[in-house]
């Protein structure tokens, strides 16, 4: 067992140099090299396919979605093609957009919570937190221990439901149904989630 | 999130105020009145500032903004959590602000982190509503991106240097920023009325 370890060590140390963990990379320049981003508006890439810059640009615009089996909710991606291979591509959102900072404007602290829960259906409780303590921050309210613990429980068990339900639907896009029954079982059994 | 305690449920400013001229607390103990952080921080940055619930608040102005950004960063200050606005059009009556700083209609309100100090910092750009533009952070910190692009979106502030500034979550050809107070949000008639709403 020791002798395995050391073996480890010694020959991370003898690694050549490469981008290993020492070395700085510059993920924000890598980032803002925009590689691999699309940064096109639609009326550009409408024009793509009519007026080319480049006789030699055979690269292909199209929308994957907005309705699409692999995209949770409502969600388009612009895809720039080379063949098959995606170059480029620019998630397009929105649609699931229902204004609900708008909405809130018009609310009252009591129906604030209503309206945040509904922003994310796989972990509900959190929002109403955050929104709760954002107000009592405001107004200097002080929450009595059992409430904090109650909060505390709730969001505890929201926390594992939800994981459950990302785990079992990422199962399900790569064709593992099995991981969603499970999946659903277990989190039906925690009473966060109906 | 961390565990929540009953004993730490309550409000503490003082434990989340922000140090950023920790390494130097003798000069300010031999003057006769402890200088108080926004002050510190007014002092170190030029700019003016203010303390808003425990949570210090910069307020560079537009031409300050990108250049102080980069000197938070180099403080350490090296994450932009969010970067939105606000439009104030009714709210302009008085607003605290602090001296040297006049409201405008529109506010860009961007959250720094120094995950070394445990310290956040708000910075508030006033911009007017006769030239609702204001600078990118993107050069610095290249998350904010998608964040401008909602702020742009929804309020109609365009950020000088931003590599693709296009609606994010209206339609490109939708007329009218929604999050201004002025949208009119329409209204379609309803046989029930429901519980009278705060404004």
């Amino acid at each position: 067992m020791t002798t395995t370890e050391n073996d480890h060590t010694e020959s991370t140390a003898a690694r050549p140099a490469g981008p290993g963990r020492d070395q700085h990379i510059d993920y924000e320049a890598r980032l803002r090299s925009g590689r691999g981003v699309l940064r096109m508006s639609e009326v550009e890439a409408a024009q793509h396919g009519e007026h080319l810059a480049d006789e030699n640009d055979e690269t292909m615009i199209i929308n994957m979605g907005p309705q699409h089996p692999s995209t949770h909710g409502v969600l388009r991606l612009m895809l720039e093609l080379a063949g098959e291979r995606v170059v480029r591509s620019k998630p397009i959102m929105g649609y699931l957009h229902t204004g609900m900072e708008k909405t809130g404007e018009d609310l009252t602290y009591l129906q604030g919570p209503t309206n945040v829960t509904r922003m994310d259906y796989a972990s509900p409780l959190f929002n109403e937190l955050v929104f709760s303590l954002a107000v009592e921050k405001l107004l200097g309210v002080e929450v009595p221990p059992r409430a904090t613990w109650i909060r505390m429980l709730l969001c505890e068990l929201n926390r594992i439901s939800s994981h459950l339900l990302f785990q079992a639907t990422n199962g399900m896009d790569i064709g593992a149904v099995g991981i969603m029954i499970y999946g659903c079982g277990s989190s039906r059994r925690s009473p966060a989630c109906a | 999130m961390t565990a929540p305690q009953p004993e730490a449920a309550t409000p503490q400013p003082e434990a989340e105020t922000p140090q950023p001229e920790a390494e130097t607390p003798q000069p300010e103990a031999a003057t006769p009145q402890p200088a108080t952080p926004e002050a510190t921080a007014a002092e170190r940055y030029g700019v003016p500032a203010s303390l808003s619930l425990g949570q210090l608040v910069l307020h560079p102005d537009r031409a300050t903004y990108l250049q102080l950004t980069g000197r938070l960063k180099a403080d350490g200050y090296v994450v932009c959590v969010d970067v939105t606005a606000v439009d104030y059009l009714t709210h302009q009556a008085p607003r605290r602000l602090p001296e040297g700083v006049s409201s405008e209609r529109f506010e860009v309100v961007a959250n720094l982190l120094n995950h070394r100090e445990r310290s956040r910092i708000r910075l508030r750009v006033q911009v007017p509503e006769a030239d609702p533009t204001c600078p990118s952070l993107w050069p610095l910190h290249a998350g904010v991106e998608n964040l401008e692009r909602e702020a742009y979106d929804m309020f109609g502030i365009t950020f000088d240097g931003h590599p693709d500034l296009t609606r994010i979550l209206m339609p490109e050809a939708w007329e009218g920023h929604p999050l201004r107070k002025d949208y009119p949000v329409g209204q379609i008639p309803v046989q029930f009325k429901g519980a009278p709403s705060a404004r």
